[in-house]
């Protein structure tokens, strides 16, 4: 079980839970979003994400809580936050890809702005 | 009977003549215990002689009884192959073409028989999946599955139609893959690395400040069930730039990582709503819970990515496979407003060959290509590096007749050469453009434009305009700037007072319905502001008539007398005097919002005051070097260190209101008295005082004062400095004493508080966009000397950017 919360940039803070469920079709993960601003729980099977994918996803999240608690103090300038988005997405082209695909699943923006804006640098040739 | 060749290889089954019969064979094969091959019992594939089927209808039974038995619980890859050949085999013969034997059984007989299939033609057919989806049961063909399996899929079923209308705009913003977002692709870094920072040139012209990572919001997308491409509501913006030239091979650059995605040609997977897949779907793998390794990239996330792609990579991109065009396309319809530059394509780099440079074209051939391309484009602006004129902007209107919003911005040192001719077809081409907003237009003179639905025009940089007639009855706002780009070296011989005045009587004829006019120009005289104003203005809501030197009070007069209810007076840089400024108030006391009458250096604080009294609504008032004369002995502003001194028309938006920072104006020698300013206002929300050096106390008494200017006020004394404005947020306070700063703040709670100097800019009219309007102080001087004002050392300063 791996409880966490991250805030999006669309504001509202999210609680997920992240606990593994055995289904019919094998392991899955399941996350439970209780998103303040929606006062919604919601049940979401994550049938597409692997766990590999799940740790890199969780990791980004709490990259994020922590700049925002720190972010009040402006304590980390934007190039380290740059420089840390630049390493995040060096990674083989197959885990860029399940993290597009997570990103999208979750429906975490920033996360995907930042996986798609890897893969359109690569499209363009930088 | 008798067809001994009938027989099955692999079964030795007889078989009977018997009618094709697709279900059941194939239910038939399953439960055969030799359930790899296609043949099997009596009622099985056979030929009568009346009834041959075509090669497709074969083909079909083929393809549905090996995708079945061969299908999930092949073993052996030998006979999955062999099963594949077939099918392509069958595929490949023509329908009808008498090349099938007699014997369907000979022919399966060969066909798999054969061992020496060629391999490399089997690894490039698809692999194919089961027929029936995993999940529900049902043939795949056609059909969407939500991705959860098993029980699990009711409720997901019902957690996605029930999703909070987050998530579901979300989706369906992800579906079409375009953000509600102006994005600014990172071509920016790229202009900052070429152009030096001329990146900043760009960026202020866009009406919102943008971030090389940008992304603004500007329109919010509807929100809607399902795709649909014309009705999508996204905006996009382009940047390309001479770089992308570098990478427009078209038939050569295609990178590898496009392809990395697509190493099996699989569909996408089974999201909610993806329409698309014809090509994939019938082939799917279902490996649900598996991960999505052999799935290919789905649509939603690839309109993402396409999204941020500049447009010529965005051509490239639609090379790649089908599913890469498709959502090219989509891309591309949902384009509806583009920032284009148009720049000269480099030949920097140097591993090209000459070949593919020669293919690479130029932006004046691919931006009018681009613009075809997008079917819904609506919003174009155009930053011009190299050169614009006439063939190219007719080039644009050809391929993008619907245009309704043109932008074209100079930067660097792009050269405009547009004539009139050019406007004139613009004009007449696209019939449903509202706004038309161009700058340096230095070589048109005359124009005759006819469109019946164009609501704005700013032209700026037209110093040799002449003649000018609009034909447009739904004409709201009309701006034309004779100030930008003029240097002191400039002929003013084909531009002279008369030829304005003639020029604004032409306008006049036209111009009922405008609401918001503004000219610039150092030409404006008394005479052209008579003859401007014989128009019967209806509805007349802001007047901005600035730089013109030769505007006394008698202009001012006749504005009051024939314009009503105007909300914005700006007659900065005129000579106007208190006696304008009382006319003005009473004229227009029941609804004059701002007034801005910056570096009339007429003005005395009587006049502020009266005027102040007599305004009741007035939210906003510049009077930046207006008092009095302005002194500059004590300035210590750093000087630019160019030819001209420039001065620069400084203003500042800050939402609602204006504030305009006065240009400098000459300096006059010997001592002036120091003045003191007591205003009391309960609606003013800002006021400037930028550059009033005389100014020596302060008292302002208005409680809604949101931002004050203070910069340059040399000798305002921290003592005799007294605010009594509760809610005052902004005070900029550049070159004043230090104590001024420190009283301030003890007086009021001020939550920003910028010392620096602000950004000379100036905003036009609607506060949209932001031109830089320099001008040369020799020019100026020399029109006061001509004007017979004081002024006999000019010295100028310019504020630092």
């Amino acid at each position: 079980m791996i409880v966490g919360r991250w805030s999006d940039q669309g504001g509202g803070a999210i609680f997920f839970l992240v606990r593994r469920r055995r289904s019919s079709d094998g392991h899955m993960f399941e996350v439970d979003e209780y998103d303040r601003g929606y006062r919604q729980r919601q049940c979401r099977p994550l049938p597409n994400v692997i766990s590999k994918i799940l740790a890199k996803v969780i990791e980004y999240c709490k990259y994020l809580v922590d700049l925002h608690t720190s972010g009040d103090e402006k304590a980390i300038p934007e190039e380290d936050v740059k420089a840390w988005d630049a390493d995040f997405v060096k990674v083989n082209q197959a885990t860029l890809f399940d993290l597009i695909l997570a990103a999208n699943h979750l429906n975490i923006k920033s996360l995907l702005d930042l996986t798609c804006q890897a893969v359109v640098d690569m499209i363009k040739g930088l | 009977m008798g067809k001994s060749g009938y027989k099955s290889n692999y079964c030795g089954l007889e078989h009977d003549g018997c009618v094709i019969d697709t279900p059941q064979i194939s239910k038939m094969h399953q439960r055969h215990p030799k359930a790899d091959h296609v043949l099997q019992t009596k009622r099985c594939l056979t030929y009568t002689d009346d009834v041959i089927p075509t090669c497709s209808s074969l083909g079909q039974v083929a393809e549905n009884a090996l995708s079945d038995s061969f299908g999930g619980a092949c073993e052996s890859p030998r006979k999955k192959n062999k099963a594949l050949e077939y099918h392509t085999r069958a595929h490949d013969q023509n329908p009808g073409v008498a090349t099938l034997s007699n014997t369907a059984a000979g022919v399966f007989a060969s066909v798999l028989q054969s061992t020496g299939s060629d391999i490399e033609y089997i690894r490039k057919a698809k692999i194919r999946g089961n027929y029936k989806c995993s999940k529900c049961g049902q043939p795949k063909k056609g059909h969407v599955c939500i991705d959860t399996p098993g029980k699990i899929s009711s409720e997901s079923r019902k957690d996605t139609i029930a999703e909070s209308p987050r998530s579901r705009a979300s989706e369906s913003v992800q579906d079409d893959g375009l953000l509600p977002e102006k994005m600014v692709l990172g071509d920016a870094e790229e202009l900052d690395k070429r152009y030096g920072g001329l990146t900043t040139a760009i960026v202020p012209h866009t009406p919102q400040p943008t971030s090389t990572s940008g992304l603004n919001a500007v329109e919010n997308s509807q929100m809607f069930i399902g795709l649909s491409y014309t009705t999508t509501k996204k905006q996009e913006i382009w940047r390309s730039n001479a770089s992308m030239a570098k990478e427009l091979t078209p038939f050569s650059g295609l990178s590898s990582p496009p392809n990395c995605f697509f190493n099996e040609y699989h569909g996408s997977t089974g999201e909610a709503f993806n329409p698309l897949d014809r090509h994939g779907n019938t082939f799917e793998e279902n490996n649900s819970g598996e991960g999505c390794q052999s799935i290919g990239i789905p649509d939603t996330c690839l309109l993402q990515i396409m999204a941020r792609l500049p447009p010529t990579a965005l051509l490239v991109a639609g090379h790649v496979c089908r599913q890469w065009q498709q959502c090219a396309e989509r891309t591309w319809a949902a384009v509806r407003e583009a920032h284009l530059i148009l720049s000269v394509p480099t030949l920097g780099s140097t591993n090209k060959n000459e070949e593919i440079y020669r293919l690479t074209p130029s932006p004046r051939t691919y931006i009018p290509f681009i613009l075809q391309k997008c079917s819904n484009l609506v919003h174009l602006m155009i930053s011009v590096l190299s050169q614009l004129d006439d063939t190219f902007l007719k080039s644009i209107a050809s391929s993008r007749p619907e245009l309704s919003s043109l932008e074209i911005n100079m930067i660097g040192n792009g050269i405009n050469t547009m004539t009139g001719e050019g406007l004139e077809f613009l004009a007449s081409t696209c019939k449903l453009l509202s706004c038309l907003k161009i700058e340096g237009c230095q070589v048109l003179s005359r124009c005759h434009i006819v469109n019946s639905e164009i609501k704005t025009m700013w032209l700026s940089g037209c110093q040799k305009l002449t003649n000018m007639v609009l034909e447009s009855p739904l004409l709201m706002e009309l701006s034309l700037d004779f100030v930008t780009g003029m240097n002191a070296n400039l002929d003013h011989s084909t531009n002279c007072p008369d030829s304005l005045s003639d020029l604004t009587g032409q306008l006049a004829k036209k111009l009922q319905n405008v609401q918001k006019l503004h000219l610039a120009s150092p030409l404006l005289d008394d005479r052209a502001v008579f003859n401007l104003l014989s128009a019967r203005f209806r509805c007349l809501r802001m007047l901005s008539l600035i730089y013109g030197v030769g505007i006394t009070d008698e202009s001012a007069i006749v504005i009051a007398s024939n314009c009503s209810d105007l909300e914005l007076l700006d007659l900065s840089g005129s000579s106007i005097t208190d006696k304008a400024l009382v006319s003005i108030s009473t004229a227009f006391s029941k609804s004059l919002r701002r007034l801005l009458v910056a570096v009339c250096p007429k003005i005395s604080e009587v006049g502020l005051q009266e005027a102040v009294a007599h305004l009741p609504l007035l939210e906003l008032l510049d009077c930046g070097r207006a008092l009095g004369d302005g002194q500059m002995d004590n300035m210590s502003l750093p000087q630019k260190g160019q030819n001209h001194r420039v001065a620069r028309l400084v203003t500042v938006d800050n939402g609602q209101g204006k504030i305009r920072k006065t240009k400098s104006c000459p300096i006059q020698t010997g001592k002036k008295p120091f003045r003191a300013l007591v205003l009391q206002h309960s609606r003013l929300e800002k006021i400037s005082f930028w550059g009033c050096s005389n100014l020596q106390s302060l008292v302002l008494d208005c409680p809604n004062l949101i931002d004050l200017n203070l910069n340059d006020c040399q000798n305002l004394r921290s003592d005799d400095l007294v605010l009594r404005c509760p809610y005052l947020r902004q005070i900029h306070a550049l070159n004043c004493e230090q104590s001024i700063v420190q009283r301030a703040r003890n007086q009021i709670k001020i939550s920003i508080f910028s010392k620096d100097s602000q950004v000379p800019m100036l905003w036009h009219l609607d506060g949209s966009k932001r031109v830089h309007a320099p001008i040369s102080s020799t020019f100026l001087d020399a029109k006061r000397k001509q004007k017979g004002t004081e002024g006999s050392s000019a010295a100028v300063c310019c504020p630092e950017n």
